[in-house]
């Protein structure tokens, strides 16, 4: 540990760095001192434990350019992070050499997050089938803890993880956002050491590569929506009110809670089974105020909770679906609404009107209280419940509108890109060669999306394997001794085919993609885009010839 | 005037009202027998050059007519077709031409009654309105 310590203290020196902080004995006492000359390293030392938190921040701010590295063990590196978050501290000229923990001296300290000893991990992830839940975090190498996208932010992640299980490929990423190596705030070489195949490459970076295709399909999917802004439902005011998503990551057997359905406790925990729970349908969907269409999944993924919920939890767990209409269109989805009604769900026409913990009652003491009414009744409801899923709205993703311009693909008043025709060519799109699939054309479920994207795929592939496209012989051409260049044409082209050649200051028709429209030929101030076989030339003769005959025998 | 026989230049669209006319042929409805179609393959390129230009070589009226709002099958092709033609009613009187003598309809590949039955019509209407004297006014 010494040894590895003073190389890395010695080749920071080497890079530049203006000294490196660790412990020196002087005068028969060990203290801090900054050593500036590599010869002086022999005589430093890595023991005992030494807080250097105050002092790398009196040095930092006596001098804010200083680069300077320290020898730190994790509690240093997590204070010093601290004041960094409170913005006390700038930790820009800060490398971190650390020194790790031994297990003892962990136990010690009673130290939660020991730097543990990383570097005889083999990283063969025996440990974590040997090992009680709440320790895995400690014994996998990488000491940062993320909020896991895939689990919906309900459980943590590392900075170097597989995204999810049955990933394909099945093969761990780091987030380069996170990792500390990566972010130059502490040479951390955990996940490297531990790496057998030596899969980890230390300098690799995001990149772009450019690839030439034939054909695109889009499957950019969707964005659930947030249902924060809807006040009146209490999502993030009240811990046990869930979004349909994060119910399904509680519900999953590879999710936070193993599969058992848990509400979180006081401390924010989960550990008790809710004894009652209400799913509220169309959130943010059906809703002038937010999006009008129907999200159309939801009726059925919620009789899917409802079912699970009586399953996992107990079939006396009473579960209310608030509905607007309950849409079970497809395949076996009206039988299974019946079994969900025979299984003793209840099912309330009406969208609650708020979601709240001011109890009126005794019974409503400690709950949720869902009111709302029930309109088939015509009366009043306050239903109380220990969790409450709230169905939200399938949205077109945030970055439609950039998407849509990069592909010449334009969009539905709801968003979602525009299919060619929503009967006879929903796969297609305005620009040849690029396809929807899935739900960035609208929501659909799981059979649908596999159905359209599975015709996309065909689609795509039809064009592709024949390796060539066959142009209508009817399209436009832009003369460029009269083009004037005013690109007018450019802005009319509702296929985005004609681009402007500003070498020679003309519009050029791109030929694959002009699809004999003439919007650009009826438009053209001087005349210079003509559709071929539609040239004004050939309509005048045709005319011509017409009055000609007419004038000759008579109507 | 009794006898008289208008000369109507209809400029269609190739996917609706050319379809229309052909249904209305192969259902056997007769409409007059003045109108005379042009094919173009959407309202969107008639260029309103085309429309002066029957009208200076005798068309009694010009009809332009193709899919509905919205139905187009070049996206938008008949929306800047509605646009060019409002425009050309505007600016034709100061010409001396009579606006009401051009039309814009819209009729759907399946409506072959419905374009025999607009063709019947815009022919009596025409009738009505008597020869135009545009063509005489342009020699003089």
């Amino acid at each position: 540990m010494r040894e590895r310590v003073k190389s890395e203290a010695i080749s920071s020196l080497e890079e530049g760095f203006d000294g490196v902080l660790g412990l020196k004995r002087r005068w028969g006492q060990v203290g801090p001192y900054l050593f500036t000359d590599p010869t002086e390293l022999n005589e430093m030392e890595i023991e005992p434990k030494y807080c250097h938190a105050k002092a790398i921040r009196s040095l930092l701010e006596s001098d804010p350019g200083l680069r300077i590295a320290a020898a730190l063990r994790g509690c240093d590196v997590r204070a010093l992070r601290e004041l960094e978050r409170l913005g006390r501290i700038d930790l820009g000229g800060l490398r971190v050499i650390d020194i790790g923990c031994s297990h003892e001296q962990a136990r010690e300290c009673n130290c939660e997050k020991p730097t543990y000893e990383t570097l005889t991990c083999t990283g063969c992830w025996k440990c974590i089938d040997a090992c009680p839940a709440g320790a895995i975090e400690r014994i996998n190498v990488c000491p940062i803890l993320v909020p896991s996208e895939w689990n919906e932010k309900l459980s943590k992640r590392k900075a170097i993880y597989i995204p999810f299980p049955q990933a394909v490929p099945q093969k761990a990423t780091r987030d380069s956002d996170h990792c500390l190596r990566t972010r130059g705030v502490l040479e951390c070489k955990g996940c490297e050491n531990a790496c057998d195949a030596g899969a980890i490459l230390p300098e690799d970076e995001a990149r772009i590569d450019e690839i030439e295709v034939g054909t695109i399909i889009v499957a950019t999917g969707y964005d659930a929506m947030d249902p924060t802004p809807l006040k009146q439902f209490g999502y993030r005011e009240y811990p046990n009110v869930f979004t349909a998503l994060e119910f399904e990551r509680l519900s999953n057997a590879t999710g936070p809670t193993r599969g058992k359905i848990l509400i979180r406790d006081e401390a924010g925990g989960f550990t008790k089974r809710p004894e009652s729970v209400a799913i509220l349908h169309c959130i943010g969907s059906r809703d002038v105020h937010y999006n009008e269409h129907c999200s159309r999944v939801c009726c059925m993924y919620a009789l899917k909770y409802t079912h699970l919920i009586k399953e996992k939890v107990g079939h006396d767990t009473p579960v209310y679906d608030f509905y607007i209409d309950m849409r079970c269109f497809g395949k076996g989805y009206e039988e299974f609404y019946r079994r969900c009604q025979e299984e003793g769900a209840i099912f309330i026409r009406g969208k609650p009107a708020e979601v709240t913990d001011q109890a009126i009652k005794p019974e409503e003491e400690g709950k949720l209280i869902v009111i709302g009414e029930d309109t088939l009744l015509g009366r009043r409801l306050r239903v109380p419940v220990d969790m409450v899923i709230l169905c939200t709205a399938i949205e077109a993703r945030a970055d439609s509108t950039d998407v849509g311009r990069l592909f010449g693909v334009s969009q539905s008043p709801d968003g979602f890109f525009l299919e060619e025709h929503p009967k006879l060519a929903p796969l297609k799109t305005a620009t040849d060669g690029v396809f929807l699939a899935g739900t960035c054309q609208g929501p659909k479920d799981i059979p649908d999306t596999v159905s359209h994207a599975s015709g996309a795929a065909a689609q795509a592939l039809a064009l592709a394997t024949r390796g060539y496209v066959e142009v209508s012989s009817a399209i436009s051409w832009i003369d460029p001794d009269i083009c004037a260049g005013c690109q007018t044409c450019i802005g009319l082209c509702a296929y985005s085919a004609i681009e402007f050649d500003h070498l020679r200051g003309v519009s050029v028709v791109n030929e694959a993609m002009c699809k004999g429209c003439g919007s650009c030929s009826g438009f053209c101030p001087s005349g210079a885009a003509q559709v071929k076989h539609f040239k004004k030339k050939q309509i005048f003769a045709e005319l011509d010839g017409i009055i000609a005959a007419i004038q000759a025998v008579g109507v | 005037m009794a006898d008289f026989e208008p000369t109507i230049i209809a400029f269609v669209c190739n996917w609706c009202t050319y379809t229309a006319a052909d249904l209305a042929g192969t259902s056997r409805l007769t409409y007059p027998r003045n109108v005379r179609l042009i094919r173009v393959m959407c309202t969107g390129m008639v260029d309103p050059q085309y429309v002066v230009k029957a009208f200076l070589a005798g068309a009694d009226a010009v009809l332009v007519s193709g899919c509905h709002p919205g139905d187009c099958h070049y996206i938008n092709g008949n929306f800047k077709a509605r646009r060019r033609i409002k425009l050309l009613k505007e600016i034709l009187p100061r010409f001396g031409f009579d606006e009401g003598r051009l039309r814009l309809t819209w009729i759907g590949a399946s409506e072959g009654v419905d374009f025999a039955h607009t063709m019947t019509q815009l022919v009596d209407e025409v009738r009505a309105l008597g020869p135009n004297d545009v063509r005489s006014q342009m020699v003089l």
